[in-house]
């Protein structure tokens, strides 16, 4: 009865994965904004350990912490189900070993201190707020800064290709991206360094990352450790063939011993699979490990030539970048250094603490304007997103990064709550202005302003010539003036980011600087319809 | 060339180009039946059924689109606005103008503009455009990308001198300009002129360096087969980029011209006088539209409408 259980778990494991790791990363490939983004819990990134828990200390709400309640408690009764069911940076690791050939484990100990230090590490984060070296620990944090570059991949392929094909006179077939999908070069090395790590550790050891480094691996692997039912080795039916040592991939069989280390174990099912002897079984009590030694292999030459196709890559996002601060140098343009945080983020300390620097968002913006900031937050928040308005600005019909946030730092918004939420204030500063430098018309940021929160005034150098005065009370700070400002180097007119999110003032005529002389009223219709 | 060709040639040359102002001379005023009209202004109907009289009046489509000609309408497609706001031109008229041109024969026929924001396809979306074009089988091409915009010099240009065009604004066999008219924050009224900002991608050196002349500039080199002006609604305030329908009364007019400079006067005029007769937003007199003056003194066309062949329709 046993094997053909196991046989049915594995294959309901690989289901399962697979449309968690697909959907997941759907969500981060998703370049041309099609795919519906559900709201929160009914997001796939709903299912996050991590995450949720992060939510749940955001919002209050228990119902956000289902993932990691159901987790933590099905841990202590089967096991990691997580690990492999779940969590998309493990279902990698399984895709990049398959890619590698499968290679043979042989068992290995267990580095139960170095595990116990990242724990630590990862709650200290959690309890201090180092929410972005959290991001570089919870596995989905992680896995989305993996997705980020294959997002931009994706992104400046398709780009690529409508290029070449517009050349050939076919304009739709593919279309290009809306916004540039660039990153800044440093959050793109420490993305692709995580790849090129996780890739290597995954197709020399299989999940050695997922019982050595990552905490919620540990976690889960403590609890698991006194789990209810745990997978074991039947010794009276055990031949220590090694069948089973040679396909775990997390290396906790000792077939020799004929032990299993529960806490390791992430649920595969492939060793139940393997074994030939019907030995693998489910018992109420597991056995511990032992220490064995494992050799040193050498890296394989395909993660070599994987380095190199990524290295590649790099160097054209660096000319990309290079190109880009010729054109603009946000340093150099905002005289406020004062970022805003969207929305949903109700305040920069809420955004800032809560914040794994996932790149859900930076996926799902519209405007792309959501980048993985190097330093424009200080580098103790290195990767987590901060709103570039020299790429663009916030639209007024999307909200798309409320929805998609896991973790509660950007909380979901209707589109009508987003746009009347004011998360920064337009300065502008009169003496940069063209109108009064150049004494041309201008009004690139009246004209762009969604809410009529800059107010084009008589100029009081010429007549005919108008101003931008700014509404501060109307004005959301979606950054579009500072965007479509053409006065380089620093702007004549940029955003402030508040640091608590206020309700803005809807425009309202009364409210006019310059009053109009006529008042609106019924068409009065004169004779002739046409005046020339 | 022989001596007597060349006496023949130059003496036919002389006469021809001594009779085509002698000819608009006569044609001064009101409709010359035997002229082809530069310029029609039409007013009280629907935006298709007025394009559709008015195009008639100017010979019918096929005097601008031959057969097998590549046609490039530039309407305004800026905002994210729906139609009724009056920030976009017409959906319905620029689906006149597909079947117009496809019926004269056109081969292919493509529509873009550089959209105020990064989303440009949701901008299609919403103009109600994107949909029209693909009803009609005709190409909706992006223009938020740098690498469809080439290099081109404007030699005529003061300010603007060189400037990234996009692919489809170079050299197209039919250029149909298809603004709508509106307020504008910054250039107090756009139309014509002010709709080939979309045909280049920096915007911001026109902003810096002087927005007027640059218009003016760029009209130079801009090849315009034809000009067709969405007056239907006419946003009066919160221009360009709109606030509600409240601000864009729907008064029904329409310009079809082959002068870039004269539809843009008559649209100014136009708009003085839904201004005041709604007493919404201000009613700009004409010398406060700088970019008309400084077109027109480049040679893109003229101000002066009794200098062309022109007729109005009154459909109501």
């Amino acid at each position: 009865m046993m094997p053909s259980f196991f046989k049915i778990m594995k294959r309901l494991r690989v289901a399962v994965a697979l449309v968690v790791f697909c959907s997941i990363t759907a969500q981060f490939l998703d370049i041309y904004h099609k795919l519906p983004k559900p709201y929160f819990m009914w997001n796939p990134t709903g299912t996050q350990f991590v995450p949720s828990l992060l939510e749940t200390l955001a919002t209050g709400s228990i119902a956000a912490g289902a993932a990691f309640i159901t987790f933590s408690i099905f841990s202590l009764i089967f096991g990691r189900a997580y690990c492999s069911f779940f969590c998309p940076l493990g279902i990698f690791m399984d895709g990049i070993r398959r890619v590698f050939g499968n290679r043979k484990m042989k068992f290995a100990k267990a580095h139960n201190a170095i595990r116990a230090v990242f724990l630590c590490l990862a709650v200290a984060c959690i309890l201090f707020g180092y929410m972005s070296l959290l991001g570089f620990l919870d596995p989905y944090s992680l896995f989305g800064k993996i997705a980020g570059i294959f997002r931009l991949g994706t992104a400046e392929s398709a780009n690529f290709l409508s290029d070449v094909l517009a050349s050939a006179g076919n304009y739709s077939a593919i279309t290009p991206v809306s916004g540039s999908p660039e990153i800044a070069l440093p959050a793109f090395g420490a993305s692709i360094a995580i790849l090129i790590a996780v890739s290597i550790f995954s197709a020399l050891r299989g999940r050695i990352w997922c019982n050595t480094i990552c905490p919620v691996g540990a976690f889960l692997g403590f609890f698991s450790r006194f789990s209810l039912f745990k997978i074991s080795l039947d010794k009276s039916k055990c031949v220590s063939c090694g069948m089973c040592e040679k396909s775990c991939k997390t290396q906790c069989i000792s077939s020799k011993n004929k032990e299993l280390d529960f806490s390791r174990c992430v649920l595969c099912f492939n060793c139940a699979s393997a074994c030939k002897k019907n030995a693998i079984t489910i018992s109420m009590f597991g056995s511990s490990s032992e220490k064995v030694a494992v050799s040193r292999r050498k890296f394989p030459k395909l993660s070599l030539a994987l380095f190199g196709i990524l290295m590649a890559s790099a160097q054209k996002e660096l000319k990309a970048s290079e190109e880009k601060n010729m054109y603009k140098n946000p340093k150099n343009a905002r005289s406020d250094s004062r970022l805003c945080v969207p929305a949903g983020a109700k305040s920069v300390e809420n955004f800032l603490d809560k914040c794994t620097g996932c790149q859900a968002c930076v996926a799902a913006c519209k405007a792309s304007i959501l980048k993985p900031s190097v330093s424009e937050w200080g580098l103790s928040h290195f990767m987590q997103p901060f709103m570039d308005y020299s790429a663009g600005f916030c639209l007024d019909t999307c909200h798309s990064c409320t929805k998609v946030c896991p973790t509660g730092a950007i909380q979901f918004m209707t589109l009508k709550q987003k746009t009347s939420t004011k998360i920064g204030t337009a300065m502008f500063k009169r003496s940069l202005c063209v109108v009064k430098t150049n004494g041309t018309d201008c009004s690139a940021c009246g004209e762009h302003c969604p809410v009529q929160a800059i107010e084009m005034v008589p100029f009081k150098g010429r007549s005919g010539l108008y101003i931008p005065y700014v509404h501060k009370d109307v004005c959301i700070g979606c950054g579009a003036c500072e965007n479509v400002c053409p006065v380089t180097p620093k702007k004549a007119i940029v955003v402030r980011g508040l640091a608590v999110h206020k309700e803005a003032k809807p425009f309202d005529e009364s409210m006019r600087r310059h009053k109009r002389k006529n008042s609106p009223g019924k068409r009065q219709r004169s004779g002739n319809p046409f005046p020339f | 060339m022989k001596r007597r060709d060349f006496f023949k040639k130059t003496a036919v040359a002389t006469v021809a180009a001594n009779a085509l102002p002698a000819a608009k001379l006569f044609a001064d005023g009101n409709g010359d039946k035997n002229k082809p009209l530069d310029f029609v202004a039409i007013h009280g109907g629907e935006a298709s059924a007025m394009f559709e009289r008015g195009i008639e009046k100017m010979g019918g489509m096929s005097r601008f689109v031959k057969k097998g000609q590549k046609v490039v309408i530039k309407p305004n497609i800026g905002w994210d606005q729906r139609p009724d706001v009056g920030a976009n031109t017409d959906p319905g008229l620029v689906r006149s103008i597909i079947r117009s041109c496809k019926q004269s024969g056109a081969s292919e026929i493509f529509i873009f503009d550089h959209t105020c924001g990064n989303d440009w396809n949701n901008r299609y979306n919403m103009s109600g455009i994107a949909a029209v074009a693909k009803d009609e089988g005709v190409e909706m091409v992006p223009g938020n990308t740098r690498s469809f915009y080439e290099e081109a010099s404007i030699p005529k240009g003061v300010i603007l001198k060189n400037a990234l065009v996009h692919k489809l604004a170079k050299d197209p066999d039919v250029f149909i300009n298809v603004p709508v008219l509106k307020h504008h924050s910054g250039a107090k009224i756009t139309c014509a002129l002010k709709n080939y900002m979309g045909c280049v991608w920096d915007r911001r050196f026109w902003h810096d360096k002087g927005l007027p002349q640059c218009i003016a500039d760029y009209a130079t080199f801009q090849k315009t087969t034809l000009t067709i002006v969405d007056a239907y609604r006419v946003m009066l305030e919160h221009g360009p980029r709109g606030r509600s329908p409240k601000y864009a009364p729907v008064v029904k007019y329409q310009i079809i011209s082959t002068d870039m400079v004269a539809a843009d006067t008559a649209a100014v005029k136009i708009f003085e006088q839904v201004a005041k007769e709604y007493g919404m937003g201000i009613p700009y007199p004409l010398e406060e539209i700088e970019y008309l003056k400084l077109a027109e003194n480049l040679g893109v066309g003229t101000m002066d409408l009794s200098r062309l062949n022109i007729d109005r329709i009154e459909m109501a």
